[in-house]
């Protein structure tokens, strides 16, 4: 069963396969298909449209991701080779990638499955900061997200410092910080307990070495857990995401693919990016080689995805993977606003409705730009979970889903290029309780009564 | 007067380096400063800046006119060298840019590359992931004005200070600007680092690194 699909030949094909080198890549071939693509299938951003309907145009979407990553496959940055695929080989991985995921374990064991459009199970959800905390932070932040009861798993922050130095990619203090990370998560969801729960990655380790370094389930990451292996934008990965891949699978870990594609980079627009975000979910398969994928595309120039075209393009992405592949994908959303602002709940609400109603699991939410040390906490994800959850639970339908979130745009999306910074974790908790301040837990409240005022739905 | 400069730009915006050559020797031929066909360089720069920003231009289009003006900048100079053009000087400020130790992240760093060129700076792209020591001999050997590092990784930021610490320690500080950069990277942590640039966007980028070259920064 896929993954992991014949490893040998992919790392033969990164030695062997076309040559090609990286501008000739960007400019000559991937740029000028994903144009072509683009008026062949006439994929066309409708502002009026957050969440579209048309089933045609998801299927237009995976047609078009299909033929681009056929003609472009994957660039290996060390050897400039491209890893090409047929289709039959794509095929193949498809048809046999599982119908589910298992992670975690004991009373935290969840079932991860590909979810449908307007499906009315509930979504996966992973809370998760990914942001540089400092190390007496950092525990008090894991144990904060792992409170978090609608938390299916959680990841975790980077330990920014360690032992009063700067934790550095490839030093060796990443190594060390990667086993300091490993070993203060699975105390810090152990002490709030819960030991079981799926711990998504080792966010704090960049460098291949310091991720296998902690692939150790007797102190480090356990094979319930998550690795992830990351893809470089667009449609490239280096030695280091391949000496993962082949690491972890030895090792028999969760995998998840990593991927960000930028608006406005190698892609262009939302047009050109949405279908360049369906081919890289299909390098996440047959390259990366991935169980699960979180998806976390953004505004090269605002580093935002709430925004009305980014939305769009989320929605009409995990529609186009719903209808087509059987594929296990999170929809991360990231921010403008910062934490402990009406702004930034209604951006999480807005990015979890969008998603959940379009066929996404969560892996939930960025505050601040996802750019600011200490600028994130466990309440935007948990507002973005709550309304995913709801609007499963209530069936939504994505015309409803459409005016919905239109509503939840006009709130905010004039202000998205000045967004308030809001506060840092240690303004918006009680790090003694491990609780949210009476002030944000007042605004959560205040937020929540305006979503009921527009309609949307929410769980509790 | 007016079409030559309109086929130099249409030329430029179409990425067709061959007529963009033979109008900016058209263009010349007739007698013209070159430093004329550099502002108009300088105004189809902010151009793309602008278009840059407002998301009407994307960093392909980007790589592929700064080809082309980098093709056609050439021939100028060419030209002045062959017919010893008097007052056709341009102050060209000499950049090395990279993507620092442990960060594998460049399109940040190709994009306020790609804007650089056009402005008129002579960009040395080192790549991604360069060592610290790398970036300062490469600086060193192309008499470099200024140094620009990029960062998308906290965990990558702290190259950043270590290429400002090698410069110290080798007497050279004073030699350069240094400029950062990337997502993470905030104004705090390049006054924390002593950086003499930062920014928090590639036309900014751009912008602050005109300042310090004209001594404003």
């Amino acid at each position: 069963m896929a993954p992991p699909w014949r490893i040998p030949e992919i790392l033969r094909r990164a030695e062997k396969g076309p040559l090609c080198m990286e501008k000739d890549f960007d400019t000559k071939i991937l740029f000028p298909k994903i144009r072509e693509l683009i008026k062949e299938y006439d994929i066309k951003f409708d502002r009026e449209t957050v969440v579209p309907s048309d089933n045609s145009l998801a299927d237009d979407l995976w047609k078009a991701g299909l033929e681009l990553y056929l003609h472009t496959g994957t660039l290996c940055l060390e050897t400039s080779r491209r890893i090409m695929f047929t289709e039959d080989e794509i095929k193949e991985a498809i048809v046999s990638f599982p119908e589910k995921l298992v992670v975690g374990s004991g009373t935290e064991r969840r079932e991860v499955y590909h979810r449908e459009i307007e499906d009315r199970r509930r979504p996966f959800c992973v809370f998760s900061p990914s942001l540089p905390f400092s190390e007496e932070l950092f525990a008090i932040v894991e144990m904060a997200y792992a409170l978090e009861p609608l938390a299916d798993g959680v990841g975790a922050g980077v330990l920014d410092e360690l032992w009063g130095e700067k934790v550095r990619s490839k030093a060796p203090t990443d190594v060390s910080g990667a086993a300091a990370h490993a070993l203060m998560i699975r105390e810090a969801v152990r002490r709030v307990g819960r030991p079981n729960i799926y711990l998504a990655d080792v966010q704090t380790a960049l460098s291949d070495t310091a991720q296998i370094s902690v692939s150790n389930p007797e102190w480090g990451v356990r094979t319930t857990d998550g690795r992830m292996v990351g893809t470089i934008s667009e449609l490239k990965i280096d030695w280091g995401g391949l000496n993962r891949m082949v690491n972890f699978h030895n090792c028999g870990y969760i995998i998840m693919a990593l991927y960000g594609p930028m608006v406005g980079g190698y892609a262009g627009g939302v047009e050109g990016t949405a279908i360049v975000s369906v081919a890289s979910h299909l390098q996440a398969l047959m390259v990366n080689q991935g169980h699960l994928s979180t998806f976390f595309p953004f505004d090269i120039n605002q580093l935002n995805n709430t925004s009305r075209d980014l939305l769009w393009m989320i929605s009409l992405v995990y529609q186009a993977l719903a209808r087509n592949s059987p594929f296990l994908s999170m929809s991360n959303g990231i921010g403008a606003a910062g934490p402990c602002t009406e702004m930034v709940l209604l951006e999480a609400a807005a990015h979890g409705l969008v998603s959940t109603v379009s066929g996404a699991n969560l892996w939930e939410f960025f505050a601040a730009r996802n750019k600011y040390k200490d600028r994130t906490t466990p309440v935007e994800a948990r507002m973005a979970c709550e309304v995913g959850r709801a609007a499963a639970k209530e069936g939504i339908k994505r015309e409803e889903a459409n005016e919905l979130a239109k509503k939840l745009l006009k709130e905010y999306e004039g202000k998205i290029k000045n967004a308030p910074l809001g506060k840092k974790f240690q303004e918006c908790y009680d790090i003694k309780r491990v609780t949210p301040t009476q002030e944000y837990t007042e605004l959560y409240k205040n937020v929540k009564k305006k979503l009921i005022d527009l309609g949307i739905p929410v769980l509790i | 007067m007016e079409n030559l400069f309109g086929k130099l730009r249409k030329s430029i915006f179409e990425y067709n380096e061959e007529t963009a050559k033979e109008a900016v020797i058209e263009i010349l031929n007739q007698g013209i400063e070159p430093t004329k066909i550099f502002d108009e360089f300088a105004s189809i720069a902010k151009i793309l800046g602008d278009k840059f920003e407002t998301g009407e231009l994307f960093l392909p289009e980007l790589m592929l006119i700064a080809d082309v003006m980098k093709a056609a900048a050439d021939v100028i100079m060419s030209e002045i060298e062959r017919r010893k053009l008097m007052g056709a000087e341009r102050k060209l400020g000499k950049v090395v840019i990279a993507t620092v130790a442990g960060d594998i992240h460049d399109i940040g760093k190709n994009i306020v590359a790609f804007l650089l060129k056009v402005n008129g700076f002579e960009v040395h792209d080192l790549g991604r992931d360069v060592p610290s020591l790398e970036i300062v001999k490469r600086a060193a050997e192309i008499k470099a004005d200024i140094i620009a590092l990029s960062a998308l990784m906290t965990t990558s930021m702290p190259s950043q200070r270590e290429v400002i610490e090698i410069l110290k320690g080798t007497s050279q500080r004073e030699k350069y600007l240094v400029l950062i950069g990337g997502a993470p990277v905030t104004k705090e942590w390049a006054e924390e680092i002593g950086a003499d640039g930062w920014a928090d966007s590639a036309v900014r980028g751009v912008k602050i690194a005109q300042e310090l070259i004209s001594g404003g920064g």
